[in-house]
């Protein structure tokens, strides 16, 4: 486990000098800021013109019936999720290229194994040393978050929020960690390096775009904008009795979106922030009571990709390949 | 006569490269699958309007017009424009990288430029080759998309003249992504950086300059029935996207391409669309000429004495 731990260290070291990872880690978190700072922007935007509307019906003598806009502060991250999905999926699959390719490149792997270290001390520390890196980007990315909201809106996350919130920061790095392993894995298993960052990206196309696309434009209430249910003036009990005669349908297009690790992630994070509305003011546990399957399947895929690893690492020309 | 030969080459080695391959054979099967489930949500979403219609009917109250009653064969292609902002655009940065990368990983540079060839004799041949090998892959998307309307409804000459427009306009926003990685991968001296940087301003473009300008957020813009917010005029956010929208390369190209494909619920001629949409046109094809200045100033600073990768 020593071992494990020096070479986790070294990994860590050599993430942060990373030109390339310095670069993503400034983007994502220059967007974090400017995601809340848009957010808030919009929803003060929706504000002033619900402050008109209601001043306008004043001056008709009309009692205004609409309801005044409500600030969730964490629904502000809806944006940094998105980001996360897409670019912290990236960053874990940089992170799991160059972990692969420097020792490739370098053909430091054969000298590491002359000494006494075990094959998956080797893996066992990468991991360690990258999970490690990504908790640390993702605590910065907690402490901005915390930041950007107070100083943005002046409120202040306590209690609650803050435990959902660092739980979706947890479920971040888990998911993100599956894409780390996926390019672990692929860079262990393809000859060619660049080859191998070329079909991490087109399986990170897959998953993270193409499929949770596919169910999105799918969904019967997508294809008006606006919604489809809204425009028939439908309440959530006469949706879901109207969908009811469509099962087989909306099985097909779930079943699409729960092949891709990204949907599971982003069903659990936006519950867990509200951004879902029938979340909203929910306790943890209430939400955890029934998105518990989807954190379910992004440790499954994580699982997966911890064999997956493990099983290639003891392969010998795996190691050896350049 | 040199830049013909670099091209036939360029054509026939992008052809053999298997995550090329890769990539096309998953963009035409998504293009065939993008009409599948046009022609499947725009069926059910009928059955679903029947079963709402009776529901309300039953209540006794007013029945609203389907909302997607105009709906044209065209606007059921309209997954196309997302498909090609996606994976075409990887797949063109990915062939551009590729152009770029093969003769200085080869280590072939030096001997190359050691025969009379000049530096722009040998970009041409690479532009030339690129434009090839889109092309035909427009071409072949087109093709299938004509195909599969036709076997989903009847498909008029009108269509398909507005099916061809739309990929020879994609054509031009791809270029522009392929030229942006012949022009990393000819100036970075790591392979993986000169595939990455492409990557990240394709991000920028696709994700992040459209929460600026129309408040969507990265996922929100992969509908390609979601329409763009509307900013309040005089608000901070109306600011930042009117001094950011002419960047916004991807949104250019998505308004104009809904316009070829009839998502907008009108049938324009193709005239009142080059009319109503010249600005966004125009954003794409400065995009391309950008691009394409890039490429020339990407190879004025290609040293061939020490360009091979590994020299």
């Amino acid at each position: 486990m020593h071992k494990a731990v020096l070479i986790a260290r070294k990994e860590f070291k050599d993430a942060m000098r990373s030109k390339l990872f310095l670069v993503m880690l400034f983007l994502l978190v220059g967007l974090t800021a400017t995601s809340i700072l848009v957010s808030s922007l919009m929803f003060k935007a929706q504000l002033i013109e619900y402050q008109s509307a209601v001043q306008i019906l004043a001056q008709l003598g009309k009692v205004p019936t609409l309801q005044s806009p409500h600030l969730f502060p964490l629904t502000l991250l809806r944006g940094l999720m998105d980001y996360l999905e897409i670019i912290g999926a990236i960053l874990g699959i940089l992170l799991g290229y160059f972990s692969v390719a420097k020792e490739k490149n370098q053909r430091t792997l054969q000298l590491i194994l002359t000494r006494p270290v075990e094959r998956k001390d080797i893996v066992t520390g990468k991991l360690l040393g990258n999970a490690a890196l990504l908790a640390s980007v993702l605590l910065l990315v907690a402490g901005l978050v915390w930041m950007s909201i107070w100083s943005v809106t002046g409120v202040t996350l306590l209690g609650s929020e803050v435990a959902k919130l660092l739980l979706v920061l947890a479920l971040s790095l888990a998911y993100i960690m599956v894409f780390y392993l996926l390019a672990s894995f692929l860079s262990l298993r393809m000859r060619s390096l660049s080859q191998s960052l070329m079909v991490c990206f087109a399986i990170w196309l897959a998953i993270v775009l193409i499929l949770p696309q596919i169910g999105d434009t799918m969904d019967p209430d997508n294809q008006v904008p606006g919604g489809f249910f809204k425009s028939m003036n439908f309440n959530k009990d006469q949706e879901r009795q109207v969908l009811a005669q469509f099962n087989t349908y909306e099985k097909t297009r779930n079943l699409i979106e729960e092949i891709s690790v990204t949907k599971h992630y982003e069903r659990i994070s936006f519950a867990l922030l509200g951004i879902k509305d029938e979340f909203n003011d929910k306790s943890l546990l209430y939400v955890l009571s029934i998105k518990w399957f989807d954190a379910v399947w992004i440790a499954l895929f994580l699982l997966a990709g911890f064999i997956a690893n493990y099983r290639i690492i003891i392969r010998r020309d795996a190691l050896f390949g350049g | 006569m040199h830049s013909r030969v670099i091209a036939h080459n360029e054509v026939m080695s992008l052809l053999r490269e298997r995550t090329v391959l890769l990539l096309l054979v998953i963009f035409l099967f998504m293009t065939f699958l993008s009409a599948y489930i046009g022609w499947s949500s725009h069926h059910t979403i009928q059955q679903i309007y029947q079963a709402s219609m009776e529901q309300l009917q039953i209540q006794g109250k007013e029945v609203p017009r389907a909302p997607f009653a105009d709906a044209t064969l065209l606007s059921l292609l309209k997954n196309m424009i997302i498909y090609i902002v996606l994976i075409g655009s990887l797949l063109a940065i990915t062939i551009g990288h590729d152009a770029g990368m093969r003769e200085r990983k080869a280590g072939v540079v030096k001997i190359l430029f050691s025969r009379p060839i000049s530096k722009t004799e040998f970009l041409m041949g690479k532009i030339a080759g690129l434009t090839i090998v889109l092309g035909m892959t427009m071409l072949l998307a087109a093709g299938v998309s004509i195909v599969s309307s036709t076997l989903l409804a009847n498909i008029t000459a009108h269509d398909v003249i507005m099916l061809l427009v739309f990929y020879g306009f994609s054509l031009l926003y791809l270029l522009g992504f392929a030229l942006l990685g012949l022009s990393f991968s000819l100036v970075e001296e790591n392979d993986a950086m000169a595939l990455l940087i492409p990557v990240i301003i394709w991000l920028s473009l696709t994700f992040v300059l459209p929460e600026f300008t129309s408040a969507l957020y990265p996922t929100g813009s992969l509908n390609p029935t979601t329409s763009q917010m509307a900013i309040s005029h005089g608000t901070i956010l109306q600011a930042i996207s009117d001094v950011v929208k002419p960047f916004s390369i991807a949104e250019h190209y998505k308004e104009m391409g809904s316009y070829l494909l009839e998502v907008q619920g009108s049938k324009l001629s193709l005239g009142e669309i080059l009319h109503l949409q010249a600005l966004n046109l125009a954003a794409v094809v400065s995009w391309l000429l950008i691009c394409l200045l890039g490429c020339f100033a990407a190879m004025r600073r290609f040293d061939t004495a020490s360009g091979d990768l590994h020299a």
